[in-house]
């Protein structure tokens, strides 16, 4: 199969799996009304105003942050080389949750946008400190090993900061369980505007360094030999990861595995060329948070389990299963 | 044409100094190789000459301009390296690994061209990988992993090509299919061809100068006959040997005795 064949299908799955996200719920909507509400609503349908007022947004939401995180994982991957590595990595969803957790403790119950433009901050201050422990004492070739190891020791040190607080304070605990678990519901789509355009942009951003990716996927000296200033594309690379991830965080909370199986699922469907596999790994992201939301929603009706449960629950297995075919193909 | 020579370079890695002030130029259309025990800095010197490592003080001179002011990329057209052990990218396919040589020729807005479609078949021939350019990397034989990556820097179409140990991990045949390739490139394409070996007595067969290393300086340089002897290579390896002629080509042979048989 042709890889323009691969692209088109991978489209099409993610259409039927955003068609049928605005079609499953607690009250099933057939697929014209479904459609008929997001081009042409008529204001008294009740129908058409759930899927416009709920389910388009949270569709959307699981749409952006999946694709977002997917690049990320991949834009990790191939910084590190390390097939395991995933925007976590880098402190990402550790700094988030112990700024959300300090904003509780602190503000009491604050609003969505505040909580999401902590995340966001908190993210992004992780990632900063993460990087300045990694590159104290200049540049050097084992620059990616330090970031995952600094990534690794300060995520821990935010864990146990965001658990003590958590102990002292039980009633931001019940608040921040549900944001932990990770949701694409109940978020208003305007507020979460800025950082929708914050992680648009940075997928954006990716496309002119694609070429230079596919360089530095040969290593670092070859990449050196052929003319990339590596330690510029990589720092430029790690604020890309930190926008994508930083902004999926603040949206939708913690939610895992989907920056690490997708690179793998997309290396298996496409050539190992970023300007294909970038944009491959954003079709399949989207496709599984949306398919895991869906999912989530009907298998323990009336009650929805989180979608950063239903990753982990989707994504575990077919990790495993993944490993034990690349075992097959080496051996 | 081009030439490459270090100009008192120091360097290393921390506190550590590697190179001390050593000086050398590299025959321009030849094969170098430079030869010394573990850890006497000819890895180094290859990767200061490929403005990998920057020196501490002195400089690397590519055709008599200090390379470390001159852009990478500038650089990366008439400079190919092709660093030890390098590893493929996961499913990548051999034409692909060698289209990434057209890098350093490419632009942000003036993209994929005929010549660099035309560069990328000629290196797939040269180096005798045309049938075996849809094959995944990962699939291919030590042997023709190590010419698919010597076909990347061919694609690269640089005057120099520096290697750093391309024959490590190959058996012998391999290794010697790697010896000639690069001997047929010298030959038939005029590149200086620069690179590190360990197996002195290939080095003696395919280099037409021979630059021994000994703790961060230049100890002797010359023709392989000239300096392969049994008290030279006593001087920079602290191995007893003797050194016949080679009856079928006539090149230096070294026969190791090691501690145990003084020679």
């Amino acid at each position: 199969m042709s890889t323009r064949i691969r692209l088109f299908l991978l489209v099409a799955t993610l259409l039927i799996a955003a068609l049928s996200s605005l079609m499953v719920g607690a009250h099933w909507i057939g697929p014209a009304t479904a459609l008929k509400g997001l081009i042409a609503p008529a204001p008294e349908a009740v129908d058409q105003l759930i899927v416009r007022s709920s389910r388009l947004p949270r569709t959307v939401i699981a749409m952006v942050v999946g694709a977002s995180l997917a690049v990320a994982g991949a834009l990790m991957q191939t910084l590190t080389r390390n097939p395991l590595a995933s925007p976590g990595l880098l402190g990402i969803n550790a700094g988030a949750t112990f700024a959300v957790v300090l904003l509780v403790a602190w503000a009491g119950s604050a609003s969505l946008a505040a909580w999401s433009l902590g995340a966001f901050l908190g993210a992004a201050l992780a990632a900063m400190l993460v990087w300045w422990v990694a590159m104290r004492g200049g540049a050097s070739s084992h620059g990616p090993l330090r970031l995952v190891l600094a990534g690794a020791a300060l995520s821990a040190l935010f864990t146990a900061f965001s658990q003590a607080l958590l102990v002292i304070d039980q009633q931001g605990l019940d608040t921040v369980l549900f944001w932990l678990a990770g949701a694409v519901d109940g978020r208003a789509p305007s507020e979460l505007a800025p950082l929708m355009a914050v992680a648009l942009a940075a997928g954006l951003g990716c496309i002119p360094l694609t070429r230079a990716m596919n360089v530095l996927a040969a290593g670092e000296s070859m990449a050196r030999g052929l003319g990339i200033k590596v330690h510029r594309l990589q720092a430029l690379m790690v604020g890309l990861v930190v926008a994508l991830s930083g902004a999926s965080v603040a949206m939708a909370g913690n939610i895992t595995f989907v920056g690490l199986i997708v690179p793998h699922m997309a290396r298996r469907l496409l050539p190992a060329d970023h300007r294909i596999f970038l944009p491959g790994c954003a079709l399949l992201g989207a496709t599984l948070l949306i398919v895991a939301d869906v999912i989530g929603r009907s298998v323990a009706q009336p009650r929805e389990i989180p979608v950063g449960v239903m990753t982990a629950l989707i994504g575990a297995p077919m990790f495993i299963a993944l490993l034990n075919r690349q075992r097959s193909a080496h051996g | 044409m081009a030439t490459v020579a270090a100009h008192d370079v120091s360097v290393g890695y921390q506190k550590q100094r590697i190179l001390d002030q050593l000086s050398v130029e590299l025959p321009e259309g030849q094969i170098s190789v430079l030869v010394g025990s573990n850890g006497c800095g000819k890895s180094t010197l290859l990767k200061t000459l490929a403005r990998l490592l920057s020196p501490w003080s002195g400089q690397v001179l590519l055709d008599g301009t200090a390379i470390h002011e001159l852009p990478t990329q500038a650089v990366a057209r008439r400079l190919a390296l092709l660093p030890q052990h390098p590893v493929a990218p996961e499913g990548i396919t051999v034409r692909q690994l060698v289209s990434l040589g057209r890098h350093p020729h490419q632009s942000w807005f003036e993209q994929w061209r005929e010549e660099d479609e035309r560069c990328v078949e000629e290196a797939l021939a040269h180096t005798g990988l045309s049938a075996l350019s849809e094959r995944g990397v990962d699939t291919l034989s030590g042997g023709q992993r190590q010419r698919a990556w010597i076909a990347l820097t061919v694609a690269q179409n640089t005057p120099l090509l520096l290697l750093d140990e391309p024959t490590s991990f190959l058996d012998l045949t391999h290794q010697m299919e790697v010896l000639e390739l690069l001997q047929t490139l010298n030959r038939d394409q005029g590149k200086t061809v620069v690179m590190v070996l360990h197996d002195l007595n290939l080095a003696a067969r395919y280099a037409d100068h021979i630059v021994a290393i000994k703790e961060g300086r230049v100890h002797a340089q010359g023709a392989p006959a000239e300096i392969f002897t049994a008290e030279r290579i006593h001087e920079v390896f602290g191995l007893s040997c003797r050194i016949i002629t080679d009856p079928y080509f006539n090149t230096p042979l070294c026969i190791p005795f090691g501690a145990g048989f003084p020679a």
